[in-house]
């Protein structure tokens, strides 16, 4: 038992090496790939950034309206408060809808053949 | 047929390889941060290279172990021919150098994880993240070749045997519990590197809170098993009769939990309400740094635990690292201040946020005492030249107030709802768990006495002084604190899936059964979050059955029997069994109680061929819901067979694994994957998406399944580990001993009521004698610091310097609680301004109309998803 454990590890290990050597081979193909980040890298990130922004808006309105409903908050307090969120929310949404305008008049522009390629 | 390989130099070489790699990648990561995809995934197989490279150290470690090449010193150190095999394996973590070698194993499956579950998401972050990531690769591989090199070898011939592992740690717990405390450990790393990434880049609009969180509760959970795995290891196996020891390698790893705990909780706050963002990247970096710091700790040998390894310079390398992370970490953070400035709007004190917030100070106020006291030895000796100790008794006094604020915290936390309650609305969501807790309370009070479980203990007052009077009152009444606590807990959380699911009830028409499990599933990481607090609830039940220990010692012939409470035990006969490895002396029991009998127990001593003067106790364990009887065979004569039996009855002991388990299942349940989101991304990506969290769990598999894990034990050489058991009958002894520590110079420590080792026998005769001459404890307690120093006493005197030693703690409670009082007041008083501001300065985004229709098919979207 332990002499085939023992080998089944130097084959573990033989194999480790190869994959070392693959990867390595795949990390400098793609090193001399040239390729770049894509340009909106850091839009595409603010955009994930506003989504889950609008989520934990969604769901703290969700939370507020079952304390309410559970009697936890008064309504002076609800009302206070949702509109504090609700606020948030639209401005969280009017940004979305901003930045979704902007793409689509770029895509517009694309295939209307003024942009860049 | 054997394959051969001159394994020495291939293991080094494999070392140097892994450097390169990491090196390697860590500048692929830095050139790609301006810019470049291919060097972005050229750094990212880099990282895999180095991970297999890695891979390969430990697989030719491992070969070398199993074919008993004892010409590498690691190898003759902690294994010998007799180990079956498992336990060669079990070797690899055992001691420093193989274990530094895990710990970087398992840091590069961590890194090459992350690479493959973030794909391209976070694109300007990544190059950041991997070069952290492969930063503290570097350190950890360097580290193992200037100083603790696995795969040194002897430079005179071979020995043909090792010296063999100690065989306290050849059981099956030691292939279970260090791998999973390891992956707890090392699974910081990720969200460090990720918060380093945001700082450095300037993204800290939440980006980082959201990235982080899955691996955060694959770490947490990791640490949370890894704990309590400790425990029962320390429980079932070393024969002392306790599970935690408040020793500094124990504490290294509760105080990064500590830390992660707190963090858990306010991350919550800055995802909801983008708010305590300096905060949340103060508790993600102490966090690792603690991590490291435990690591220097086990490592460094400086102070004395039954854990640690063999004092060395790798001390030194920890500290210039964990100087050198905190001032880049902490000096990123404050040049970030100016962006992580979030919304002050704690708009009341009867706010969930603010409940979450004083969770937090009491958490970190917990670990600053534990870490207070863990280093005060050290402290002590760079102050004045001379070590202080304290033992597990002072940890007990200090802590446990803290600990009852927070169980009721837990407790309160969830009646309490976000933003802002009145007062009248938190009476109303605390009656009922607040009626239940006290009608389990008035329950204890009134019937706990007549089940052995009174409401009221006496404890040893352990500081001379009025505040030692108010430590020790608060035990006495901490057992009916705590019932009242833990049933709040229990009736709060109730409470809470009890009104989800009635408010569904009414909205949605769905029967009740369904309505609590779609409110469960919907918001899985509340109610998973709910969950655990029901199990840490448990676990304090648990902790609060100390307070009823009772222990019964007799030296019984075959035939004999002795009374242990309500049960009367029956020797029956000794027995001896044999293995390659260890002679097993037995001991056959039969539990009785009211004449009915109930079990056999067969509590043993083994001796092991390789250590024939250090047998090991094996205790045996009858557990039921209501108490353990835990039997241990202090001593046989193999003449006369009279055998001298301790019996320990330790009330609620299950309660604390049941509540650990509810606890991680909790955990588990938060982290679940929702399965239809799942599925959509991977439908958007074409191939299957691998969650962190299924890719967390797959990790942990295959570590056991492969046997890879880290040390949190390690063969000092001379470490006793608790091990063994002690005989004292009067309890004024017993006081007397818990004051004075074990000075042999290897049970580290130790007091003299549990030390089991030659030296501490022969003191507790020579103190014994003294005794009945009518010397007093003080008297005793006086000489023996004369003779040993201060530090041979387990709680240091109330005097001079020692007094500021224990007043500390105490000082830093205080400055805690006002800290919370006056923070919660400024953040008040900001929180309505800052309001009143918000509402003032918002613009007209978007149309009342528009946002009610776009939040309702926002809500229904969101309904859908859960």
């Amino acid at each position: 038992m332990t002499n085939t454990l023992a080998n089944l590890f130097i084959v573990l290990a033989l194999l480790g090496v190869f994959a070392a050597l693959f990867a390595i081979f795949l990390s400098l193909r793609a090193i001399f790939s040239g390729e770049l980040l894509p340009v909106d890298a850091d839009e595409g990130a603010a955009r994930a950034a506003l989504v889950d922004r609008k989520r934990a808006l969604i769901e703290s309105l969700r939370d507020l309206g079952e304390d309410h409903a559970t009697g936890k908050i008064d309504e002076e307090d609800f009302a206070l408060l949702s509109g504090q969120l609700r606020s948030q929310l639209a401005e969280v949404l009017a940004a979305i809808d901003a930045r979704v305008e902007a793409k689509r008049e770029e895509i517009e522009a694309l295939v209307r053949g003024e942009g860049h390629a | 047929m054997m394959i051969h390989f001159d394994i020495p130099t291939f293991g080094k070489l494999i070392l140097g390889l892994s450097l390169l790699s990491a090196a390697y990648t860590f500048a692929l990561s830095l050139a790609a941060t301006r810019g470049g995809l291919g060097l972005l995934k050229g750094a990212r197989y880099g990282m895999h290279a180095t991970t297999a490279l890695l891979g390969v150290g430990v697989a030719v470690l491992g070969y070398a172990f199993l074919t008993h090449d004892f010409r590498i010193i690691y190898v003759e150190r902690y294994s010998d021919r007799s180990m079956p095999w498992i336990y060669l394996l079990a070797s690899l973590w055992g001691g420093q150098d193989g274990s530094l070698l895990w710990w970087t194993f398992l840091l590069g499956g961590y890194a090459s994880l992350f690479t493959l579950t973030i794909r391209d998401r976070e694109l300007s972050l990544q190059p950041l993240i991997l070069a952290t990531l492969s930063s503290i690769v570097i350190f950890f591989i360097l580290l193992q070749l200037l100083s603790a090199n696995a795969f040194a070898t002897h430079l005179a011939d071979p020995p043909l045997d090792g010296n063999g592992l100690n065989p306290l740690l050849q059981n099956y717990w030691m292939m279970i519990h260090p791998p999973t405390l390891y992956l707890g450990f090392v699974g910081w790393a990720v969200p460090f590197a990720i918060v380093i990434a945001a700082l450095i880049k300037g993204k800290l609009s939440g980006e980082w809170i959201h990235l982080a969180r899955p691996w955060v509760m694959i770490a947490w959970t990791f640490l949370s098993i890894g704990l309590l795995l400790g425990c029962v290891w320390s429980y079932e196996e070393l024969g002392w009769g306790g599970y935690w020891a408040w020793d500094p390698v124990e504490n290294a790893s509760f105080m990064p939990w500590l830390i992660a705990t707190a963090y858990l909780h306010s991350a919550i706050i800055e995802e909801r309400y983008s708010m305590m963002k300096v905060w949340n990247v103060f508790l993600m970096i102490l966090t690792f740094v603690m991590v490291i710091f435990g690591t220097f700790l086990t490592r460094s040998g400086l102070i004395a635990s039954v854990h640690s390894f063999a004092r060395s310079d790798i001390g030194n390398y920890f500290i210039v690292y964990i100087g050198l992370i905190s001032v880049i970490s902490f000096g990123l953070m404050i040049w970030r201040l100016p962006l992580l400035q979030g919304r002050r709007d704690i708009v009341s004190l009867k706010s969930r946020e603010f409940a979450f917030l004083l969770n937090n100070w009491i958490l970190l106020a917990i670990m600053a005492i534990v870490f207070f006291l863990t280093i005060s030895p050290l402290a002590s000796e760079w102050l004045r030249g001379e070590e202080v100790t304290w033992g597990a008794a002072a940890y007990n006094q200090i802590v446990a107030p803290f600990g009852v604020v927070l169980l009721l915290l837990a407790g309160l936390g969830p009646l309490i709802a976000w933003r802002k309650m009145t007062g009248k609305g938190l009476l109303h969501a605390i009656k009922w768990p607040s009626i239940l807790g006290l009608a389990a309370a008035i329950t204890h009070l009134a019937l706990g006495a007549r089940f052995d479980r009174p409401a009221f203990v006496e404890a040893t007052r352990i500081f001379d002084t009025r505040a030692g009077d108010l430590f020790a009152a608060f035990l006495g009444i901490a057992p009916l604190l705590t019932t009242f606590s833990v049933f709040l807990v229990i009736g709060s959380v109730l409470q809470e899936f009890h009104r989800g699911a009635s408010a569904r009830v009414s909205s949605k028409k769905e029967s009740y059964l369904r309505a609590l499990r779609r409110v469960s599933f919907r918001a899985r990481r509340r109610y998973g979050g709910y969950i655990v607090h029901i199990g840490v609830a448990l676990m304090y039940l648990g902790f609060a059955g100390a307070s009823w220990d009772a222990e019964y010692e007799a030296a019984v012939r075959p035939g004999e029997t002795m009374e242990a409470g309500k049960f009367t035990l029956r020797y029956t006969q000794p027995r001896v069994e044999l293995d390659p490895e260890k002679r097993m002396v037995f001991v056959d029991m039969e539990v009785y109680r009211d004449g009915k009998l109930l079990q056999t127990v067969s509590p043993a001593k083994y001796i092991y061929r390789a250590a024939p003067e250090s047998p090991t106790t094996e205790v045996s364990i009858r557990t039921r819901l209501g108490e353990d009887l835990y039997v241990i065979l202090s001593a046989l004569d193999a003449e006369t067979r009279r055998a001298i039996v301790q019996v320990k009855v330790r009330p609620f002991v299950l309660w604390i694994w049941l509540g650990g388990i509810i606890g991680i299942l909790g955990s588990l349940f938060a982290q679940l994957p929702d399965p239809r989101r799942v599925a959509r991304e991977s439908l958007a990506r074409r191939r299957p998406a691998l969650s962190p969290a299924v890719a967390g769990i797959c990790f942990l598999l295959a570590a056991l399944g492969l046997g890879m894990p880290g040390p949190a034990l390690a063969q000092g050489g001379s470490s006793s580990l608790h091990a063994g058991s002690v005989t004292i009958e009067d309890p004024e002894e017993r006081e007397l001993f818990s004051r004075l520590l074990c000075q042999c110079g290897a049970c580290e420590r130790l007091p003299l009521d549990s030390c089991a080792c030659g030296w501490a026998d022969d003191k507790r005769a020579e103190i014994r004698a003294r005794m009945a001459v009518g010397e007093t404890q003080e008297g005793i307690i006086a000489s023996y610091r004369a003779l040993y120093g201060v530090k041979a006493l387990s709680v240091p005197p109330d005097e001079g310097l020692d007094r500021a030693t224990w007043a500390l703690p105490v000082g830093l409670a205080l400055l805690a609680a006002g800290g919370v009082f006056f923070v919660g007041r400024r953040l008040r008083a900001d929180g309505s301004k800052g309001g009143q501001r918000n509402d003032a300065e918002a613009p007209p985004a978007i149309s009342d109309e528009e946002l009610d229709a776009r939040l309702a098919r926002e809500l229904a979207r969101l309904e859908e998803e859960e």
